[in-house]
Protein backbone atom coordinates (compact mmCIF):
# COMPACT_ATOMS: atom_id res chain seq x y z
CA UNK A 1 0.00 0.00 0.00
CA UNK A 2 1.07 3.66 -0.93
CA UNK A 3 2.22 4.98 2.24
CA UNK A 4 0.67 8.48 3.34
CA UNK A 5 3.58 9.96 3.60
CA UNK A 6 7.32 9.51 1.68
CA UNK A 7 10.36 11.59 3.32
CA UNK A 8 13.39 10.35 1.62
CA UNK A 9 16.85 12.23 2.58
CA UNK A 10 15.44 15.91 3.03
CA UNK A 11 17.85 18.34 3.83
CA UNK A 12 17.08 21.99 4.05
CA UNK A 13 19.32 25.01 4.11
CA UNK A 14 18.46 28.40 4.72
CA UNK A 15 20.63 31.10 3.40
CA UNK A 16 20.72 34.18 6.19
CA UNK A 17 20.10 37.55 4.55
CA UNK A 18 23.81 38.61 5.54
CA UNK A 19 27.37 39.63 3.61
CA UNK A 20 29.21 36.67 4.72
CA UNK A 21 26.71 34.34 3.08
CA UNK A 22 26.04 32.27 6.55
CA UNK A 23 24.15 29.04 6.33
CA UNK A 24 21.36 27.24 8.64
CA UNK A 25 21.13 23.81 8.30
CA UNK A 26 17.56 23.37 9.56
CA UNK A 27 17.15 19.83 8.47
CA UNK A 28 19.89 17.57 7.24
CA UNK A 29 18.84 13.62 5.50
CA UNK A 30 15.82 13.08 6.93
CA UNK A 31 13.97 10.20 5.96
CA UNK A 32 10.22 9.04 7.18
CA UNK A 33 7.44 6.89 6.27
CA UNK A 34 4.06 7.39 7.55
CA UNK A 35 1.25 4.30 6.92
CA UNK A 36 -2.32 5.47 6.12
CA UNK A 37 -4.39 5.78 9.03
CA UNK A 38 -1.36 6.22 11.48
CA UNK A 39 -1.03 8.95 13.80
CA UNK A 40 2.81 10.12 13.89
CA UNK A 41 4.54 12.24 16.63
CA UNK A 42 7.33 14.12 15.12
CA UNK A 43 9.10 15.97 18.78
CA UNK A 44 11.90 17.61 19.29
CA UNK A 45 13.31 21.23 21.14
CA UNK A 46 12.65 24.67 19.56
CA UNK A 47 14.34 24.87 16.26
CA UNK A 48 14.87 21.69 15.89
CA UNK A 49 13.51 21.49 12.33
CA UNK A 50 9.90 19.72 12.84
CA UNK A 51 8.01 23.09 11.42
CA UNK A 52 10.46 23.10 8.20
CA UNK A 53 10.07 19.14 7.52
CA UNK A 54 5.89 19.90 8.19
CA UNK A 55 6.60 22.91 5.53
CA UNK A 56 8.32 21.29 2.85
CA UNK A 57 6.11 18.44 3.34
CA UNK A 58 3.18 20.33 2.43
CA UNK A 59 5.17 22.33 -0.66
CA UNK A 60 5.02 25.50 1.01
CA UNK A 61 8.96 26.07 0.98
CA UNK A 62 11.03 23.77 -1.31
CA UNK A 63 13.93 21.06 -0.22
CA UNK A 64 17.84 21.77 -0.62
CA UNK A 65 17.79 18.45 -1.18
CA UNK A 66 15.74 14.98 -1.17
CA UNK A 67 12.44 14.49 -1.63
CA UNK A 68 8.72 14.28 -0.43
CA UNK A 69 5.94 12.57 -1.22
CA UNK A 70 1.85 12.18 0.07
CA UNK A 71 0.17 9.20 -1.04
CA UNK A 72 2.83 8.83 -3.58
CA UNK A 73 2.31 12.11 -5.57
CA UNK A 74 5.50 14.46 -5.23
CA UNK A 75 4.32 17.07 -2.80
CA UNK A 76 5.40 19.93 -4.65
CA UNK A 77 2.49 19.54 -7.01
CA UNK A 78 -0.47 21.27 -6.23
CA UNK A 79 -2.53 18.83 -6.87
CA UNK A 80 -1.01 16.69 -3.55
CA UNK A 81 -2.41 19.25 -1.80
CA UNK A 82 -6.01 18.09 -1.94
CA UNK A 83 -5.21 15.30 0.05
CA UNK A 84 -3.87 16.97 2.88
CA UNK A 85 -5.40 19.29 5.68
CA UNK A 86 -2.86 21.78 7.88
CA UNK A 87 -3.06 23.40 10.79
CA UNK A 88 0.14 25.35 11.73
CA UNK A 89 1.09 26.88 14.85
CA UNK A 90 -0.66 29.48 16.20
CA UNK A 91 -3.34 30.35 13.40
CA UNK A 92 -5.17 33.33 12.67
CA UNK A 93 -7.54 33.77 9.98
CA UNK A 94 -9.24 36.02 8.73
CA UNK A 95 -10.59 37.95 11.81
CA UNK A 96 -13.71 39.89 9.75
CA UNK A 97 -15.04 35.82 8.92
CA UNK A 98 -17.21 34.10 11.00
CA UNK A 99 -16.64 30.50 12.03
CA UNK A 100 -19.15 29.43 9.15
CA UNK A 101 -17.66 32.04 6.75
CA UNK A 102 -13.92 30.82 7.28
CA UNK A 103 -15.02 27.29 6.48
CA UNK A 104 -17.25 27.93 3.23
CA UNK A 105 -13.83 29.85 2.54
CA UNK A 106 -11.81 27.05 3.08
CA UNK A 107 -14.41 24.58 1.53
CA UNK A 108 -13.89 26.69 -1.84
CA UNK A 109 -9.96 26.82 -1.40
CA UNK A 110 -10.05 22.93 -1.38
CA UNK A 111 -12.84 23.12 -4.57
CA UNK A 112 -15.60 22.12 -3.16
CA UNK A 113 -19.27 22.80 -4.17
CA UNK A 114 -21.22 25.16 -2.34
CA UNK A 115 -23.92 22.30 -1.38
CA UNK A 116 -20.51 20.33 -0.37
CA UNK A 117 -19.38 23.09 1.97
CA UNK A 118 -22.91 23.57 3.29
CA UNK A 119 -22.96 19.38 4.14
CA UNK A 120 -19.42 19.50 5.12
CA UNK A 121 -19.13 22.69 7.59
CA UNK A 122 -22.03 21.68 9.42
CA UNK A 123 -20.58 18.27 10.09
CA UNK A 124 -17.21 19.52 10.87
CA UNK A 125 -18.85 22.51 13.38
CA UNK A 126 -20.73 19.86 15.30
CA UNK A 127 -17.43 17.81 15.68
CA UNK A 128 -15.58 20.33 17.07
CA UNK A 129 -18.14 21.86 18.76
CA UNK A 130 -18.39 25.06 17.59
CA UNK A 131 -22.04 25.14 16.41
CA UNK A 132 -22.81 27.85 19.05
CA UNK A 133 -20.43 29.98 17.57
CA UNK A 134 -21.07 29.61 14.26
CA UNK A 135 -22.39 32.77 12.97
CA UNK A 136 -19.45 34.68 15.37
CA UNK A 137 -16.61 36.63 14.37
CA UNK A 138 -13.40 35.00 14.61
CA UNK A 139 -11.85 38.11 16.29
CA UNK A 140 -14.26 36.97 19.25
CA UNK A 141 -13.17 33.78 19.57
CA UNK A 142 -10.44 32.16 22.07
CA UNK A 143 -7.76 30.63 20.99
CA UNK A 144 -9.10 26.82 22.16
CA UNK A 145 -12.01 27.78 19.44
CA UNK A 146 -9.58 29.10 16.76
CA UNK A 147 -7.36 25.69 16.99
CA UNK A 148 -10.49 24.09 16.68
CA UNK A 149 -11.61 26.49 14.11
CA UNK A 150 -8.33 25.71 12.57
CA UNK A 151 -8.71 22.10 12.62
CA UNK A 152 -12.05 21.93 10.88
CA UNK A 153 -11.03 24.12 8.31
CA UNK A 154 -8.09 21.35 7.76
CA UNK A 155 -10.43 18.70 7.32
CA UNK A 156 -13.20 20.32 5.16
CA UNK A 157 -11.94 18.73 1.87
CA UNK A 158 -12.11 15.21 3.61
CA UNK A 159 -8.33 15.12 3.29
CA UNK A 160 -6.62 11.48 3.66
CA UNK A 161 -3.53 13.25 5.55
CA UNK A 162 -3.65 16.19 8.04
CA UNK A 163 -0.55 17.77 9.46
CA UNK A 164 -0.99 19.38 12.94
CA UNK A 165 1.51 21.64 13.95
CA UNK A 166 1.34 21.93 17.57
CA UNK A 167 -1.87 22.02 17.77
CA UNK A 168 -2.49 22.30 21.31
CA UNK A 169 0.35 26.08 21.65
CA UNK A 170 -1.51 28.27 24.34
CA UNK A 171 -4.28 26.23 24.77
CA UNK A 172 -5.76 25.13 28.23
CA UNK A 173 -5.99 21.75 29.47
CA UNK A 174 -9.83 21.76 28.80
CA UNK A 175 -9.27 22.81 24.86
CA UNK A 176 -6.32 20.85 24.84
CA UNK A 177 -8.33 17.59 25.25
CA UNK A 178 -10.67 18.12 22.99
CA UNK A 179 -8.27 18.65 20.61
CA UNK A 180 -6.42 15.41 21.72
CA UNK A 181 -10.29 13.67 21.52
CA UNK A 182 -10.12 15.12 17.70
CA UNK A 183 -7.38 13.87 16.86
CA UNK A 184 -8.23 10.25 18.00
CA UNK A 185 -11.59 10.70 16.47
CA UNK A 186 -9.13 11.19 12.75
CA UNK A 187 -7.77 7.43 13.72
CA UNK A 188 -11.35 6.03 13.57
CA UNK A 189 -11.75 7.74 10.39
CA UNK A 190 -8.43 6.26 9.15
CA UNK A 191 -7.39 9.72 8.52
CA UNK A 192 -3.08 9.93 8.79
CA UNK A 193 -2.55 12.53 11.13
CA UNK A 194 1.14 13.90 11.30
CA UNK A 195 1.26 15.87 14.70
CA UNK A 196 4.32 17.70 16.15
CA UNK A 197 4.00 18.99 19.89
CA UNK A 198 6.13 19.92 23.01
CA UNK A 199 2.95 18.42 25.30
CA UNK A 200 4.92 14.64 25.00
CA UNK A 201 2.37 13.03 27.20
CA UNK A 202 -0.46 13.79 24.39
CA UNK A 203 1.95 12.62 22.30
CA UNK A 204 2.42 9.47 24.04
CA UNK A 205 -1.17 9.22 24.13
CA UNK A 206 -2.43 9.26 20.53
CA UNK A 207 0.51 8.69 18.36
CA UNK A 208 1.34 5.13 17.00
CA UNK A 209 4.77 6.17 16.22
CA UNK A 210 7.09 8.73 16.80
CA UNK A 211 10.14 10.27 15.41
CA UNK A 212 12.77 12.78 17.85
CA UNK A 213 13.94 14.99 15.50
CA UNK A 214 17.17 17.01 16.79
CA UNK A 215 19.79 19.68 15.33
CA UNK A 216 17.78 18.69 11.93
CA UNK A 217 18.32 14.91 12.46
CA UNK A 218 15.76 12.29 13.18
CA UNK A 219 17.54 10.50 16.36
CA UNK A 220 15.45 7.96 17.03
CA UNK A 221 11.98 6.47 15.44
CA UNK A 222 9.76 3.48 15.91
CA UNK A 223 6.17 2.55 17.30
CA UNK A 224 5.34 4.41 20.72
CA UNK A 225 4.65 0.73 22.95
CA UNK A 226 8.56 -0.25 21.55
CA UNK A 227 9.73 2.98 22.11
CA UNK A 228 8.38 3.27 26.22
CA UNK A 229 9.23 0.02 26.93
CA UNK A 230 11.71 -0.89 29.46
CA UNK A 231 12.72 -4.33 28.70
CA UNK A 232 14.40 -5.77 31.61
CA UNK A 233 11.37 -4.65 34.34
CA UNK A 234 8.30 -5.10 34.89
CA UNK A 235 5.05 -3.54 36.36
CA UNK A 236 2.40 -4.90 38.35
CA UNK A 237 -0.74 -2.73 39.24
CA UNK A 238 -2.86 -3.90 42.22
CA UNK A 239 -6.33 -2.87 42.64
CA UNK A 240 -7.72 -2.94 46.38
CA UNK A 241 -4.85 -5.23 47.46
CA UNK A 242 -4.53 -5.53 51.15
CA UNK A 243 -1.14 -4.39 52.99
CA UNK A 244 -0.50 -8.13 53.89
CA UNK A 245 -0.66 -9.09 49.99
CA UNK A 246 1.38 -5.87 49.15
CA UNK A 247 4.35 -7.72 51.85
CA UNK A 248 3.72 -11.39 50.77
CA UNK A 249 4.64 -9.71 46.97
CA UNK A 250 7.18 -8.07 48.28
CA UNK A 251 8.86 -10.73 49.91
CA UNK A 252 8.50 -13.43 47.25
CA UNK A 253 10.57 -10.62 44.88
CA UNK A 254 13.10 -10.36 47.47
CA UNK A 255 13.26 -14.64 47.74
CA UNK A 256 14.30 -14.86 43.73
CA UNK A 257 17.59 -13.85 43.20
CA UNK A 258 18.58 -11.52 40.25
CA UNK A 259 15.43 -9.81 41.00
CA UNK A 260 14.84 -7.00 42.73
CA UNK A 261 11.34 -4.38 44.04
CA UNK A 262 12.29 -0.96 42.69
CA UNK A 263 9.41 0.92 44.02
CA UNK A 264 5.60 0.55 45.46
CA UNK A 265 3.24 2.59 47.07
CA UNK A 266 0.00 4.73 45.33
CA UNK A 267 0.47 5.80 41.53
CA UNK A 268 -0.52 9.53 41.09
CA UNK A 269 -3.06 11.10 38.87
CA UNK A 270 -1.83 13.69 36.79
CA UNK A 271 -2.08 17.33 37.26
CA UNK A 272 -3.69 17.26 33.78
CA UNK A 273 -6.11 15.17 35.03
CA UNK A 274 -7.06 16.50 38.16
CA UNK A 275 -7.17 20.14 36.79
CA UNK A 276 -9.76 18.74 34.34
CA UNK A 277 -11.74 17.08 37.52
CA UNK A 278 -11.92 20.19 39.13
CA UNK A 279 -12.70 22.73 36.71
CA UNK A 280 -15.11 20.82 34.10
CA UNK A 281 -16.81 18.21 35.81
CA UNK A 282 -16.11 15.25 34.12
CA UNK A 283 -14.06 12.44 35.87
CA UNK A 284 -11.95 10.95 33.57
CA UNK A 285 -10.26 7.41 34.38
CA UNK A 286 -7.44 7.96 36.47
CA UNK A 287 -6.67 4.59 35.51
CA UNK A 288 -6.03 4.53 31.92
CA UNK B 1 -14.06 50.71 6.77
CA UNK B 2 -11.32 53.60 6.26
CA UNK B 3 -11.94 53.47 2.72
CA UNK B 4 -15.77 54.59 3.07
CA UNK B 5 -14.55 57.32 5.42
CA UNK B 6 -12.49 58.72 2.83
CA UNK B 7 -15.80 58.81 0.51
CA UNK B 8 -17.48 60.90 3.13
CA UNK B 9 -14.21 63.52 3.16
CA UNK B 10 -14.42 63.23 -0.98
CA UNK B 11 -17.95 64.49 -0.82
CA UNK B 12 -16.99 67.11 1.69
CA UNK B 13 -14.37 68.28 -0.23
CA UNK B 14 -16.59 68.29 -3.14
CA UNK B 15 -19.80 70.01 -1.04
CA UNK B 16 -17.05 72.64 0.23
CA UNK B 17 -15.62 73.44 -3.16
CA UNK B 18 -18.97 73.98 -4.50
CA UNK B 19 -20.05 76.43 -1.82
CA UNK B 20 -16.32 78.30 -1.23
CA UNK B 21 -15.73 78.64 -4.97
CA UNK B 22 -18.42 81.85 -5.87
CA UNK B 23 -16.53 83.59 -2.95
CA UNK B 24 -13.12 83.43 -5.29
CA UNK B 25 -14.93 83.57 -9.05
CA UNK B 26 -17.99 84.76 -10.40
CA UNK B 27 -17.83 83.08 -13.51
CA UNK B 28 -19.76 80.02 -13.87
CA UNK B 29 -17.34 78.68 -16.17
CA UNK B 30 -14.53 78.60 -13.89
CA UNK B 31 -16.57 77.38 -10.73
CA UNK B 32 -17.32 73.60 -12.22
CA UNK B 33 -13.76 73.64 -14.01
CA UNK B 34 -12.03 74.53 -10.47
CA UNK B 35 -14.76 71.72 -8.87
CA UNK B 36 -13.73 69.50 -11.33
CA UNK B 37 -10.13 69.96 -11.12
CA UNK B 38 -10.33 69.41 -7.15
CA UNK B 39 -12.00 66.40 -7.04
CA UNK B 40 -10.26 64.54 -9.87
CA UNK B 41 -7.31 65.80 -7.65
CA UNK B 42 -8.62 63.78 -4.39
CA UNK B 43 -10.00 61.17 -6.30
CA UNK B 44 -5.85 60.53 -7.71
CA UNK B 45 -4.69 61.26 -4.61
CA UNK B 46 -6.56 58.81 -2.97
CA UNK B 47 -6.26 56.13 -5.51
CA UNK B 48 -2.41 56.66 -5.82
CA UNK B 49 -1.94 56.12 -1.84
CA UNK B 50 -4.48 53.17 -1.59
CA UNK B 51 -3.13 51.11 -4.59
CA UNK B 52 0.34 51.32 -3.06
CA UNK B 53 -0.59 51.33 1.02
CA UNK B 54 -2.98 49.06 0.78
CA UNK B 55 -1.09 46.31 -1.42
CA UNK B 56 1.98 46.54 0.52
CA UNK B 57 1.13 44.76 3.65
CA UNK B 58 -2.02 42.28 1.63
CA UNK B 59 0.93 39.53 1.33
CA UNK B 60 2.94 40.23 4.20
CA UNK B 61 0.03 40.20 6.59
CA UNK B 62 -0.82 37.08 5.69
CA UNK B 63 2.56 35.88 6.35
CA UNK B 64 2.71 37.14 9.60
CA UNK B 65 -0.60 35.42 10.71
CA UNK B 66 0.10 32.06 9.13
CA UNK B 67 -3.14 32.55 7.40
CA UNK B 68 -0.48 32.00 4.20
CA UNK B 69 0.08 28.56 5.07
CA UNK B 70 -3.64 27.78 5.38
CA UNK B 71 -4.31 28.90 1.74
CA UNK B 72 -0.96 27.43 0.47
CA UNK B 73 -1.68 24.17 1.81
CA UNK B 74 -5.15 23.84 -0.26
CA UNK B 75 -5.00 22.93 -3.97
CA UNK B 76 -4.34 26.60 -4.82
CA UNK B 77 -1.49 27.48 -6.72
CA UNK B 78 0.55 30.34 -5.58
CA UNK B 79 -0.21 32.24 -9.21
CA UNK B 80 -3.84 32.49 -8.48
CA UNK B 81 -3.02 33.31 -5.16
CA UNK B 82 -1.17 36.66 -5.44
CA UNK B 83 -3.85 37.38 -8.47
CA UNK B 84 -6.71 36.82 -6.61
CA UNK B 85 -5.13 39.36 -3.86
CA UNK B 86 -4.11 41.70 -6.24
CA UNK B 87 -7.94 41.65 -7.48
CA UNK B 88 -9.23 42.32 -4.27
CA UNK B 89 -7.55 45.27 -3.52
CA UNK B 90 -8.27 46.31 -7.15
CA UNK B 91 -12.26 46.07 -6.74
CA UNK B 92 -12.23 48.17 -3.23
CA UNK B 93 -10.50 50.87 -5.73
CA UNK B 94 -12.99 50.25 -8.00
CA UNK B 95 -15.63 50.47 -6.18
CA UNK B 96 -14.74 53.73 -4.86
CA UNK B 97 -14.20 55.37 -8.01
CA UNK B 98 -17.27 54.14 -9.09
CA UNK B 99 -19.30 55.69 -5.94
CA UNK B 100 -17.04 59.05 -6.58
CA UNK B 101 -17.77 59.56 -9.70
CA UNK B 102 -21.50 59.08 -9.36
CA UNK B 103 -21.24 61.71 -6.53
CA UNK B 104 -18.90 63.87 -8.48
CA UNK B 105 -21.45 63.75 -11.19
CA UNK B 106 -24.45 64.64 -9.32
CA UNK B 107 -23.02 67.39 -7.20
CA UNK B 108 -21.54 68.63 -10.86
CA UNK B 109 -24.68 68.21 -12.20
CA UNK B 110 -26.64 70.05 -9.94
CA UNK B 111 -24.41 73.15 -9.85
CA UNK B 112 -24.73 73.50 -13.29
CA UNK B 113 -28.14 73.14 -13.17
CA UNK B 114 -28.39 76.15 -10.64
CA UNK B 115 -25.92 78.10 -12.41
CA UNK B 116 -28.14 77.46 -15.70
CA UNK B 117 -31.39 78.41 -13.96
CA UNK B 118 -29.36 81.62 -13.23
CA UNK B 119 -28.43 82.46 -16.68
CA UNK B 120 -31.60 81.51 -18.04
CA UNK B 121 -33.32 83.73 -15.92
CA UNK B 122 -30.83 86.68 -16.82
CA UNK B 123 -31.58 85.82 -20.12
CA UNK B 124 -35.31 86.19 -19.97
CA UNK B 125 -35.25 89.43 -18.33
CA UNK B 126 -32.59 90.75 -21.10
CA UNK B 127 -35.58 89.26 -24.16
CA UNK B 128 -38.04 91.28 -22.49
CA UNK B 129 -35.43 94.26 -22.38
CA UNK B 130 -34.13 93.77 -25.93
CA UNK B 131 -37.96 93.63 -27.19
CA UNK B 132 -39.53 96.86 -25.15
CA UNK B 133 -36.27 99.05 -25.86
CA UNK B 134 -34.07 97.10 -29.19
CA UNK B 135 -30.09 98.07 -28.94
CA UNK B 136 -27.04 97.09 -29.18
CA UNK B 137 -25.97 97.13 -25.62
CA UNK B 138 -28.81 94.11 -25.22
CA UNK B 139 -28.39 92.10 -27.89
CA UNK B 140 -24.68 92.06 -26.81
CA UNK B 141 -25.36 90.71 -23.52
CA UNK B 142 -28.08 88.65 -24.25
CA UNK B 143 -25.35 86.93 -26.94
CA UNK B 144 -22.73 86.87 -24.10
CA UNK B 145 -25.32 84.65 -22.07
CA UNK B 146 -26.12 82.28 -25.10
CA UNK B 147 -22.53 81.38 -25.27
CA UNK B 148 -21.79 81.41 -21.36
CA UNK B 149 -24.91 78.89 -21.36
CA UNK B 150 -23.27 77.13 -23.97
CA UNK B 151 -19.99 77.24 -21.95
CA UNK B 152 -21.62 76.00 -18.69
CA UNK B 153 -23.47 72.99 -20.67
CA UNK B 154 -19.57 71.61 -21.91
CA UNK B 155 -18.65 71.66 -18.02
CA UNK B 156 -21.12 69.26 -16.86
CA UNK B 157 -21.20 65.58 -16.49
CA UNK B 158 -19.95 63.91 -19.82
CA UNK B 159 -18.41 60.80 -21.16
CA UNK B 160 -15.20 62.88 -20.91
CA UNK B 161 -15.05 62.72 -17.26
CA UNK B 162 -15.29 59.08 -17.59
CA UNK B 163 -12.20 58.88 -19.45
CA UNK B 164 -10.49 60.68 -16.64
CA UNK B 165 -11.60 58.21 -14.30
CA UNK B 166 -10.49 55.40 -16.18
CA UNK B 167 -7.24 56.92 -16.56
CA UNK B 168 -6.92 57.28 -13.11
CA UNK B 169 -8.34 53.80 -12.32
CA UNK B 170 -5.07 52.51 -14.96
CA UNK B 171 -3.14 54.29 -13.30
CA UNK B 172 -3.84 52.95 -9.78
CA UNK B 173 -3.95 49.48 -11.16
CA UNK B 174 -0.41 49.72 -12.57
CA UNK B 175 0.68 50.96 -9.27
CA UNK B 176 -1.21 48.18 -7.48
CA UNK B 177 0.88 45.72 -9.17
CA UNK B 178 4.04 47.09 -8.96
CA UNK B 179 3.57 47.19 -5.05
CA UNK B 180 2.52 43.87 -5.19
CA UNK B 181 5.42 42.57 -7.27
CA UNK B 182 7.90 44.44 -4.65
CA UNK B 183 5.55 43.08 -1.81
CA UNK B 184 6.85 39.57 -2.61
CA UNK B 185 10.36 39.77 -1.64
CA UNK B 186 10.19 42.87 0.03
CA UNK B 187 11.65 42.51 3.91
CA UNK B 188 9.34 45.35 5.53
CA UNK B 189 6.23 47.21 4.38
CA UNK B 190 7.87 50.54 4.90
CA UNK B 191 10.46 49.50 2.19
CA UNK B 192 7.32 48.20 -0.32
CA UNK B 193 5.81 51.22 0.05
CA UNK B 194 8.64 53.62 -0.47
CA UNK B 195 9.66 51.71 -3.84
CA UNK B 196 6.78 51.79 -4.72
CA UNK B 197 6.49 55.89 -4.20
CA UNK B 198 9.90 56.51 -6.15
CA UNK B 199 8.99 54.09 -8.53
CA UNK B 200 5.67 56.77 -9.11
CA UNK B 201 7.63 59.67 -8.95
CA UNK B 202 10.27 58.58 -11.55
CA UNK B 203 7.50 57.14 -13.81
CA UNK B 204 6.03 60.56 -13.35
CA UNK B 205 8.82 63.36 -13.82
CA UNK B 206 11.18 61.36 -16.02
CA UNK B 207 8.88 62.30 -19.34
CA UNK B 208 8.87 65.60 -18.55
CA UNK B 209 12.53 65.68 -17.65
CA UNK B 210 13.12 64.13 -20.95
CA UNK B 211 11.55 66.04 -22.89
CA UNK B 212 13.17 69.30 -21.38
CA UNK B 213 16.30 67.95 -22.25
CA UNK B 214 15.83 66.79 -25.90
CA UNK B 215 14.16 69.97 -26.19
CA UNK B 216 17.41 72.01 -25.00
CA UNK B 217 19.59 73.44 -27.62
CA UNK B 218 22.84 71.54 -26.21
CA UNK B 219 21.29 68.48 -26.78
CA UNK B 220 21.91 64.79 -24.94
CA UNK B 221 25.42 62.83 -24.89
CA UNK B 222 25.20 59.50 -26.06
CA UNK B 223 25.55 58.12 -22.72
CA UNK B 224 23.13 60.29 -20.88
CA UNK B 225 20.48 59.11 -23.59
CA UNK B 226 21.34 55.62 -23.00
CA UNK B 227 20.72 56.32 -19.42
CA UNK B 228 17.18 57.78 -20.53
CA UNK B 229 16.08 54.35 -22.69
CA UNK B 230 16.99 52.15 -19.91
CA UNK B 231 14.93 54.50 -17.02
CA UNK B 232 12.36 54.62 -19.63
CA UNK B 233 12.59 50.60 -19.58
CA UNK B 234 11.58 50.14 -16.28
CA UNK B 235 9.67 52.73 -15.32
CA UNK B 236 6.44 53.05 -16.23
CA UNK B 237 5.49 56.39 -17.98
CA UNK B 238 2.99 57.63 -15.13
CA UNK B 239 2.61 60.47 -17.50
CA UNK B 240 0.36 58.86 -20.06
CA UNK B 241 -2.38 58.58 -17.18
CA UNK B 242 -2.80 62.21 -16.78
CA UNK B 243 -5.96 63.48 -18.94
CA UNK B 244 -7.08 65.20 -16.05
CA UNK B 245 -5.56 68.57 -17.21
CA UNK B 246 -6.90 68.21 -20.60
CA UNK B 247 -9.91 67.08 -19.68
CA UNK B 248 -11.28 69.90 -17.00
CA UNK B 249 -9.68 72.06 -19.68
CA UNK B 250 -12.88 71.00 -21.96
CA UNK B 251 -9.74 68.86 -24.52
CA UNK B 252 -10.72 65.46 -26.12
CA UNK B 253 -9.07 62.44 -25.81
CA UNK B 254 -5.94 62.47 -27.49
CA UNK B 255 -5.90 59.90 -30.41
CA UNK B 256 -4.32 56.73 -29.83
CA UNK B 257 -4.62 56.93 -25.99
Amino acid sequence: MEPAVDIQDLTKVFKLPSLNREQVVAVKNLSLQVAPGEIYGLIGPNGSGKSTTMKVLLGLISATEGSTAIFGQDSRKVSSRAEVGFLPENPYFYKFLSGQETLHFYGRLGGLSKKEISERSKELLALVDLEHARDRRLSGYSKGMLQRIGLAQALIQRPRLVVLDEPTAGVDPAGSRKIRDLILKLREEEISVILSSHLLEQVQEVCDRVGIIFNGKLCREGPMEELMAIEDQTEILLDKAPAELVEKVTALVAEHEGASLIRSGHPRTTLERLFLEETSGDSPDTRS
Amino acid sequence: MRVFYFLLIFSALILAATLMIQNFTQDPTRQLKVMKDMSFFAMSIFCTIFAIVATANLIPKDIEDRTLYTILAKPVPRFEYLFGKYLGGMLVIFVSVTVMTILLSAFLYLRQEALLSDLQEYMQVAEQEAEQAPGAIENEGLDLARVEASSLRAQGPSWSLLAAVVAISLQAMVLGAITLCVSTFASSGLFTVVVAFVVFFVGYIEPVVVDSWRSSPEGISGFSNLLISAVGVVFPNFQSFNLVDGIVAGETLPSGW
